[in-house]
């Protein structure tokens, strides 16, 4: 099993539909390009990228 | 050499102390920390007894490569009958205690009996001593372990101890070292406490030779490089295991409110993130090259200025999600006083979720509560109810007592609020949606718990391939495995993986953030044996080792049943199975777990595991673990 990946690096994996992408450098928000979920993004070190949480008032069946 | 670590005996009644050698066939058969801790608690308790009686027995130990160069060597395990659930009572903590104590001579401590008045051990070099406590008696986890280095005037000495709330016999008080780490699950505090144990405090510079060191020290490069490599070794030395609460909250696999809803909506206040504001830097245990834990001082009005450490994951969830708080310096605060007064944060958050529900409904009232309101997400309500829990005042005192004992002095209709099995309250987590990880709670031996069990990487999606690789090591499984959480096929084999797996690492002495517990790639059955060849010197093939896992796992069942757990007590409270999951993605929402389902889920594990139907090991089973005629009393 592979543990030293570079090739992932900025990736951020969707908990929605679970596919991975490359949010924007630096971007705070950004669309899960295959199932559209919009995430709210943070950056804990340079390059890596972590979901932080959804943007809550476009979660999907959203009800409070 | 690493195996010259001796057993020390110490009947607290008497006085009397004996220093025994630990027979090389029990090390091969259980290793050390928990699997030997289970053999010496089957073999010195008497079944039946009063946990809070002198007749309860108490193990403390270090893993067999405690205080070693293997990645994160750094856990106690404490032992004995749970005074919360009346079952095993089994804790584990990081932090420099266990490496120390191995440094003094120990491995295995036996503390039986109780003394009349406090005290707490000294242990150097080699030398137990029983010294006066009275000074200590009253004092907090903090207080206690900085007045016993004063007393004995060495700052390196490492200390446990127990807080107010062991004092008092909170049925889940812990035992703590240093600010952070804490034995939080069973009551192991009230146990200390009980026995009038103040603290144990240890100093050693007796070295531990390793069979092979310069392999070992090749060995150990490679695999701090591969364990602080990954991406979640990473994000966990940037901000712990809070990190996992995006995961969590974002899908719907939170407890909240108690149990009424399964996400807490608009919670940016409490993610991890904000530790940047409080945080002047992180720290980790013994051996450990992911410094996982936050220090931090608090910057807020009320509580400013505070110092504590962490707060994990399970504190977010305790004084977070279960109470519906986004208070990140409520969080940080009820996270600082539970180490400081000596409580279960688990316990703690999930009792106060349910006395609040409780007080919701109606079921409870001011009455009941001396005049407090018990609302969700009022965060001075749940620093008073933390406060009156740890020194059993007022409705504390009543939650003080567990599950078990909170509901003879409560109304019968309370019973089906309470998140628990066995007595013991869940984590934050909420398993509608998995079931893989409500046959995990179900069924672990300790109660509802996430760290004897738990495939918690069911939640990644992972695919076949990757499953198949993991699962089918070091015991062949050529069963159906599902990459969806909310499967119920496969899932009793990954349960029973993840038993053997963490029982293994409790063995070791090794943290479970460096085995496959919230990663993938982290070290298991195959890396346990290297570091058991290269440091003690134990030959071990990795199917050996899973063996003593379960010789060990089997023993602690046998704990249990010997107490009077029966398959009913593998069981889920009515809320799993009835009240749907309101929020989260569509994949988890209107989810509740299928009682038939559950109920094959266990067949398949008993069967895994060589049980009858009864939740009971069969003749053959502890014959080919070699443990038909325990208790054999071998020490």
């Amino acid at each position: 099993m592979k543990t030293d990946d570079k090739s992932r690096d900025g990736e951020v994996r969707c908990l929605n539909c679970f596919e991975r992408f490359r949010p924007p450098a630096k971007s705070e928000r950004t669309l899960c390009p295959s199932c559209g979920v919009e995430w709210r993004i943070s950056w804990p070190f340079p390059g890596t990228a972590k979901i932080r949480g959804p943007v809550w008032e476009k979660y999907p069946g959203a009800k409070k | 050499m690493a195996l010259k670590r001796k057993l020390a005996v110490i009947n607290l009644s008497t006085g009397e102390i004996k220093v025994q050698e630990i027979p090389r066939e029990l090390r091969e058969k259980y290793l050390g920390g928990r699997g030997l801790d289970i053999y010496l608690l089957y073999n010195y308790l008497k079944p039946g007894v009063d946990p809070l009686g002198p007749e309860n027995v108490c193990c403390i130990s270090a893993g067999i490569l405690g205080g070693t160069p293997a990645s994160a060597s750094a856990r106690t395990h404490i032992m004995g009958k749970s005074p919360l659930t009346g079952y095993l009572g089994s804790t584990n903590m990081g932090g420099f205690f266990a490496p120390e104590l191995r440094y003094a001579g120990f491995d295995h401590l036996v503390l039986l009996g109780a003394s009349k008045k406090p005290v707490y051990l000294w242990i150097n070099n080699g030398k137990i001593e029983i010294r006066d406590g009275s000074r200590l008696w009253g004092l907090d986890t903090f207080e206690t372990q900085e007045a016993i280095r004063d007393e004995l005037g060495d700052p390196e000495i490492k200390a446990l101890a127990i807080g107010p709330a062991g004092e008092k016999l909170v049925r889940f008080a812990n035992v703590v070292t240093g600010h952070k780490n804490a034995a939080g699950r069973t009551g192991m505090g009230a146990l200390l406490g009980s026995k009038k144990v103040k603290a144990v405090a240890v100093r050693g510079t007796m070295g531990i030779d390793l069979a092979k060191p310069e392999e070992a020290l090749k060995y150990d490069k490679e695999m701090c490089k591969r364990i602080a490599g990954t991406k979640f070794g990473q994000i966990m030395q940037r901000y712990g295991t809070a990190f996992i609460y995006g995961v969590t909250n974002s899908t719907g696999l939170v407890r909240v409110n108690n149990f009424q809803k399964n996400q807490l909506t608009e919670s940016e206040a409490i993610e991890c993130e904000n530790m940047d504001e409080h945080s002047v830097g992180t720290s980790g245990c013994f051996g450990c090259q992911l410094h996982c834990r936050h220090r931090y001082v608090i910057k807020d009005d009320r509580w400013g200025g505070t110092f504590g450490e962490g707060p994990e994951y399970t504190s977010q969830g305790a004084f977070g999600a279960e109470v519906g708080c986004t208070d990140f310096a409520a969080i940080l605060y009820g996270n600082h006083l539970v180490n400081k007064l000596g409580i279960d944060t688990l316990e703690t958050g999930s009792l106060m979720g349910w006395a609040m529900e409780l007080y919701e409904r109606g079921i409870i009232t001011k009455k009941d509560t001396g005049g407090l309101e018990l609302k969700f997400g009022d965060a001075d309500t749940m620093i008073k109810l933390v406060q009156q829990i740890a020194n059993r005042e007022g409705i504390g005192d009543i939650l003080a007592e567990g599950y078990n004992g909170a509901m003879k002095r409560l109304p019968a209709e309370a019973a089906k609020y309470c998140i628990q099995v066995k007595g013991m309250s869940n984590l934050h987590s909420d398993e509608r949606p998995t079931p893989a990880l409500a046959l995990n709670i179900a069924t672990a031996t300790r109660g509802s718990d996430h760290l004897r069990s738990r495939p918690a990487i069911d939640l990644y999606h992972l695919p076949e391939p990757v499953l198949r690789k993991i699962y089918n090591s070091p015991i062949p499984y050529d069963g159906p495995l599902s990459s969806s959480y909310t499967d119920y096929e496969g899932k009793p084999w990954q349960v029973v993986w993840h038993e053997m797996c963490y029982m293994a690492v409790d063995c070791l002495g090794v943290c479970k953030f460096h085995t496959v517990f919230l990663s993938p790639t982290m070290p298991a059955f195959d890396e346990f044996c290297e570091w058991l060849r290269l440091i003690p010197g134990i030959e071990m093939t990795p199917q050996k080792l899973w063996e003593v896992a379960e010789r060990a796992y089997n023993l602690e069942r046998l704990f249990n049943n010997r107490e009077g757990a029966t398959r009913q007590d593998d069981w889920l409270v009515d809320r799993y199975f009835d009240e749907p999951t309101p929020l989260g993605f569509d994949e988890v929402r209107g989810k509740t777990i299928d009682r038939k389902k559950l109920k094959a889920m266990i067949d398949e594990y008993y069967q895994f595991h060589g049980w009858d139907q009864k939740g009971r090991p069969k003749a053959e089973t502890l014959k080919r673990l070699g443990i038909e005629n325990e208790p054999s009393h071998a020490v």
